[in-house]
């Protein structure tokens, strides 16, 4: 201490978290009395932040994701439990289902990679209106899930590349011979994308996705990026 | 409101609706930070493990603790990253004998990701870490380690001058003085 204020040093030592437990206690006692010592503390803030921001840049595990999305549904879910009726809840719940053990549903729905590869087998549900699979992605690229209620279905995807002039993802649903357009969408910045899958899906009905050069196509001209049975 | 307008918010004005809980705000909070708080974490406790662990945890707190988020403290990153780097180094305090990892190592390759595989936002935030991490690397090296140590270590300035034998009063100087050239650049854009 410098006569009644810290020392210049001792209060960048503290903006670093550098100072002793009880010379910390003596800042924090005086600091917010003393606008000189405030000041100097805000003045601060901005190089301290950008410690934080100079490490070498990583991309989180997308199970790191999951898992904090995971808890926060949870958390509305428990709260809405509490309060009556529920507020919003996060993508309908099925972000929860990667945290919770998977249980038995009257419906399996099987997702498939282009090619027909395998990529999702892990079946769970929210509730008796909907039916859900979690996808893991099998592969670097696109990956999802595609959540069937009785009039509405949600696929949720991410993995997704960013388009190019008017180009847009296209959902189509196949019944046996019949393709038909439903939704099309962009992702976001992140190659993230929900869109709702209009009408009841009956078992067998083939949901695709294909990259197209523009909107309003009523059959695919691309090949097909991702697809979902429902059996 | 929609998830696309939630997007087009500024940090500052998403946190009130994070703090009201809503979590589809807490989402789009999450897809803005986590790839720079998880970066913070790894850099201070070394594995991508006990990185993800604190990157979970710190968010979490963020979102249970009603985000107590306030414009004087800085910009939303910086406060999240503030977080992000006292969870960390509880954790490294609570690992007796452990020592920080301080230099960037090699198996951080592995989780790199091919400069075209990089979305736009993503790109922009490692330019902008870049040139902040070229800014601290013209430090003079005794200033810039005495930082490291204590930023991204979690010495105090008394453990600091222990370890590299040097006066305590020399320790804080090289602090202050590391500090103070971070600032100037800050000022002049970098």
């Amino acid at each position: 201490m410098n006569g009644e204020h810290p020392d210049r040093d001792d209060l960048v030592a503290y903006a670093l978290g550098a100072l002793e437990p009880e010379e910390e206690r003596a800042v924090e006692a005086h600091a917010p009395r003393c606008a000189r010592c405030t000041r100097e503390l805000e003045a601060l803030v901005p190089a301290v932040g950008v410690l934080g921001e100079s490490v070498e840049q990583l991309e989180p595990p997308p199970q790191l994701r999951e898992r904090v999305l995971a808890e926060v549904n949870a958390d509305v879910e428990r709260s809405a439990e509490r309060e009556g009726p529920a507020p919003r809840r996060l993508r309908r719940g099925w972000r929860g289902l990667f945290a919770r053990p998977a249980f038995a549903v009257g419906l399996a729905i099987i997702v498939a990679a282009v090619g027909g590869y395998l990529i999702a087998g892990n079946t769970g549900g929210s509730g008796p209106e909907q039916e859900t699979v979690a996808v893991v992605p099998a592969q670097q690229g696109i990956g999802g899930t595609l959540a069937v209620d009785e009039n509405s279905s949600m696929l949720d995807l991410h993995g997704l590349a960013q388009l190019k002039g008017e180009e847009v993802y296209q959902v189509w649903v196949a019944n046996g011979e019949a393709v038909s357009p439903s939704s099309n969408f962009i992702p976001d910045d992140n190659g993230r994308a929900m869109t709702a899958v209009d009408g009841h899906l009956p078992s067998g009905t083939r949901v695709m996705v294909t990259r197209e050069p523009r909107p309003g196509l009523t059959a695919p001209t691309t090949p097909v990026l991702l697809s979902a049975t429902v059996q | 409101m929609t998830r696309a307008e939630l997007q087009r918010l500024a940090d500052e004005d998403l946190m009130p609706l994070v703090a009201r809980q809503d979590p589809v705000a807490f989402e789009v909070f999450y897809d803005r930070h986590a790839g720079a708080a998880y970066s913070l974490a790894y850099r201070i406790v070394g594995s991508r493990t006990a990185g993800e662990d604190v990157t979970q945890e710190a968010l979490i707190s963020i979102w249970r603790s009603g985000a107590r988020y306030d414009r004087a403290r800085g910009s939303v990153r910086a406060w999240t990253l503030g977080i992000v780097r006292n969870r960390a180094i509880d954790m490294l305090r609570k690992e007796s004998g452990r020592s920080p990892k301080l230099a960037a190592g090699g198996d951080e390759i592995i989780e790199r990701r091919a400069a075209e595989e990089l979305t736009d936002t993503e790109a922009v935030r490692r330019e902008t870490a870049q040139e902040v991490r070229g800014a601290i690397e013209e430090l003079p090296s005794d200033q810039s380690r005495v930082i490291q140590l204590a930023y991204y270590g979690g010495f105090s300035h008394s453990e600091i001058a222990e370890m590299l034998n040097e006066p305590l009063g020399t320790i804080k100087g090289r602090m202050r003085l590391g500090m103070d050239k971070i600032r100037a650049a800050l000022a002049e854009g970098l």
